[in-house]
């Protein structure tokens, strides 16, 4: 299955795209449907089709759990900033600003807890289809 | 007090450090006990000053209580919490001789900081979604424990395990959405202002709800028709780890059954499932003795008898249905749960030794442990002569108490059962000693150096002689706790009130008339006449 | 409208059941799954559901509350989503490797771990 040509074309062309849908999903999950889980799963979609497309020898070399224990750090550190201030845990912040080009702008720290959230699914996902996949062999 | 999501985040952040510092094998062990040696100082302080000054609560990024994700630490969240580091900095310390290479490189050590997590945070919560989340963390941290470096046994154990208890989840969502359609809320604090002036069909229809949490917990304690998984799943543990997970995982659930059915459901006719426990303990406590009766494997003897000794714990929940005995049988129930903890996680970790030093977990095969290991034997004698209920030992007392409390309510036959049960753990118990302990030898020295294992396994069993002893403080602050247990004001005016306010139930113990105080029943004579 | 979602979790429960007893570990898992969805489903009913009320807080226009929908049940239900999507996942996990210990997927070939009586133990 690793040397269809059409499938690796194909990958080629997905794998961009999905990984930009889901970032666009994952900006959108503040205040519509999406979020980091989401986004996490599309582009771990993402992933499963370059393992299809070239294989699992390169990718198996990467320890993918390090991804989702990083996640993890940045989700639970944004939490607990808060804490350090002198707020409850999990409390966020959020900065509006409008700028001059890009328009109004609305963040809030809860983002990067969502980055988090994106990390450890993609890291979790990208470990069972590997794992899984050199197992069979 | 925003010091209150300590308890679980210093093992998430410990269980992340130490999954980032996988290979270097020291380094993991010296954070491990760091975090887990303070956060133990952490949690006896935060008894103390529950204990001192009134139910703690906690909101989550500011959304206020009835609808935000809220913590609470109260004396009976605070003594588990406490048993919980206590016990698993105990197990931390004795796993550090046992655990292999292969699950070092498995992620041992993250893992066991996630089950801590799992428990402290189950502990801690103060809904009954957020208690789900706390369960599912748990029961995936003990997952993943069942499964470092496992073996074929082990894997097809951990995939019964891991089926029995999804199902178990499920109802456990089935029986939130129920409820919160009911009720309208799952915070414990306000369920338990809601529910006490529901009445009608629809406290009938909570009762019918409680059912199916009942089911829920009974599957997590291991009560009577649904304790099949436990004695199949809890000896392919890993050595040391299977001591905590038999002292902590089975209270837990035993926690939720006296958080939910004691202090949550209070709507008209909530007796009826109080007494559904008491039946369902009864049978609880005579099959897991009968159980433990016909296994040879130490292991399995002692998971039978965590079924057993639960069903002492449930029949404790059961006798609350008459007010009249209701804080003793709860603080007896409380007490009952210290000592077990105690006792079983030392019985636990003695058994261990037992294999490592005879390299067989058969006891017809073991023999001879009297004269290989004579401190491993005094261990053994006083954990096991305390679990069977025997006067010096906390075990007497804890069992004394639910007995008296039965008598005095006219439960006769629970009674009877108990004491039956108590008899047949006692002769279980004289099994493994005679058989391990006292025979001639006959098997093969191993030459195993277990010293190291002794100190952290002897701390337990000097707690429960220190709990048998001088058992005045241990059963006056069950008594507190199960005074604010049983009547929730003061724990709904910390969660919901505007935080300023007194806590109702947090009258010292000396201002309750002597009277009065139900203890006195059991305890004889009041505290001031005590000297 | 909670007809019918009463009507798809009872076929949910149903299937899953069926699965469950069916002599194959994949269909254990599966049915398991469906377990999950089907819990997911009686919070979506009891949070309400019905398809004219909206998210609170998006559309600040809103006026009536009778027009929004409860926050809560939906939050539960992504939790339990999150929750069972990693818990099926060790499962399958733990099946997978059962059959590769075992070389078989039925539960009844499976060796029950009986206790053993060695009844040639002498003193």
């Amino acid at each position: 299955m690793n040397n269809s040509p059409i499938l690796r074309t194909v990958v080629r062309v997905a794998v961009p795209i999905t990984i930009i849908v889901s970032l666009r999903i994952f900006f959108q999950g503040h205040s519509q449907p999406g979020g980091g889980f989401i986004a996490g799963v599309l582009v771990a979609a993402a992933g499963a089709m370059y393992l299809l497309g070239f294989g699992i020898e390169r990718a198996a070399r990467w320890a993918w759990w390090k991804i989702s224990v990083i996640g993890l750090l940045v989700s639970v550190f944004t939490g607990t900033v808060p804490l350090l201030l002198g707020r409850s845990f999990m409390d966020h912040a959020v900065w509006q600003r409008h700028l001059p080009v890009m328009g109004d702008i609305h963040l809030s720290s809860a983002i990067l807890f969502d980055v988090g959230v994106y990390l450890i699914v993609f890291g979790t996902l990208m470990t069972i289809f590997v794992e899984l996949g050199q197992e069979g062999r | 007090m925003n010091l209150l999501v300590l308890p679980i985040l210093v093992p998430l952040f410990t269980a992340l450090l130490v999954a980032l510092l996988n290979g270097r094998g020291m380094l993991q062990k010296v954070v491990s006990l760091g975090s887990c040696l303070w956060l133990t100082g952490f949690v006896f302080w935060l008894l103390l000053h529950v204990d001192k000054s009134g139910i703690e609560s906690m909101c989550f990024g500011g959304w206020e209580a009835p609808f935000g994700i809220v913590f609470v630490a109260d004396r009976l969240a605070c003594i588990m919490l406490c048993l919980s580091m206590l016990v698993g900095t105990v197990v931390l310390v004795y796993t550090f001789w046992t655990v292999t290479d292969i699950q070092q490189k498995y992620f041992f050590y993250p893992l066991f900081q996630i089950v801590l997590l799992g428990v402290n945070w189950s502990f801690l919560s103060g809904d009954l979604f957020n208690l789900f989340v706390a369960y599912e963390v748990m029961l995936v941290g003990s997952y993943g424990m069942m499964m470092v470096g496992a073996n074929r046994g082990q894997v097809l154990q951990t995939m019964k395990y891991i089926a029995i208890n999804t199902i178990g989840s499920t109802l456990f969502v089935v029986g939130c959405g129920l409820l919160y359609a009911t009720v309208g809320t799952l915070n414990f604090a306000d369920l338990a202002q809601k529910t006490a002036t529901l009445s009608g069909s629809r406290a009938g229809l909570v009762t019918a709800i409680s059912m199916v949490l009942l089911v829920v917990f009974a599957m997590k304690t291991a009560t009577f028709p649904l304790f099949f998984w436990l004695p199949d799943s809890y000896p392919v543990v890993p050595a040391g780890v299977s001591g905590y997970f038999a002292g902590l995982l089975t209270k837990v659930g035993v926690y939720s059954l006296l958080r939910v059915f004691i202090m949550v459901f209070r709507q008209d006719g909530h007796v009826f499932s109080i007494n559904v426990l008491l039946v369902l303990s009864g049978f609880t406590m005579l099959l897991g003795v009968l159980g433990a009766m016909c296994q040879w494997d130490i292991r399995r003897i002692l998971s039978w008898h965590i079924i057993s000794q639960v069903g002492y714990m449930v029949m404790g929940v059961g006798l609350a249905a008459n007010p009249m005995i209701a804080e003793v049988a709860i603080a007896g129930t409380i007490f009952y749960i210290v000592h077990h903890i105690i006792v079983k996680s030392s019985l636990f970790l003695i058994g261990g030794i037992a294999e490592r030093v005879s390299g067989t977990q058969e006891i017809r095969k073991m023999g001879g442990l009297l004269d290989m290991a004579p401190g491993v034997a005094l261990l053994f004698i006083v954990a096991s002569l305390s679990l069977a209920g025997m006067p010096p030992f906390s075990g007497f007392l804890c069992k004394l108490v639910l007995i008296r409390a039965g008598l005095t309510g006219g439960n006769y036959l629970i009674v009877f059962v108990a004491l039956v049960t108590g008899f047949l753990t006692l002769y279980s118990m004289t099994k493994i000693w005679s058989y391990a302990f006292w025979r001639n030898q006959c098997h093969k020295v191993v030459g195993f150096n277990y010293r190291g294992m002794m100190a952290p396994t002897a701390i337990l069993v000097v707690m429960t002689i220190l709990m048998g002893l001088y058992a005045q403080p241990f059963l006056s602050l069950g008594q507190r706790a199960a005074r604010s247990v049983l009547d929730p004001q003061g724990y709904i005016a910390a969660v919901l009130g505007s935080g300023d306010e007194e806590p109702v139930a947090d009258t010292p113990l000396e201002v309750s008339e002597p009277s009065r105080d139900p203890m006195r029943l059991v305890c004889g004579q009041p505290k001031e006449h005590r000297r | 409208m909670e007809l019918l979602i009463a009507i798809v979790i009872g076929v949910l429960f149903g299937g899953g059941t069926y699965l469950i007893l069916r002599p194959s570990l994949i269909r254990v898992v599966m049915g398991l799954a469906l377990y999950s969805n089907a819990a997911n489903l009686v919070m979506i009913a009891c949070g309400g559901y019905s398809p004219d009320r909206t998210a609170p807080f998006v559309n600040s226009d809103t006026n009536s509350i009778s027009t929004l929908m409860d926050p809560l049940p939906p939050d539960f239900i992504l939790t339990a989503i999150v929750i069972s999507f990693a818990v099926n996942a060790l499962f399958l996990t733990t099946c997978y490797f059962v059959y590769l210990d075992h070389g078989t997927d039925d539960p009844g070939q499976l060796p029950v771990n009986k206790l053993k009586v060695e009844n040639d133990f002498v003193e």
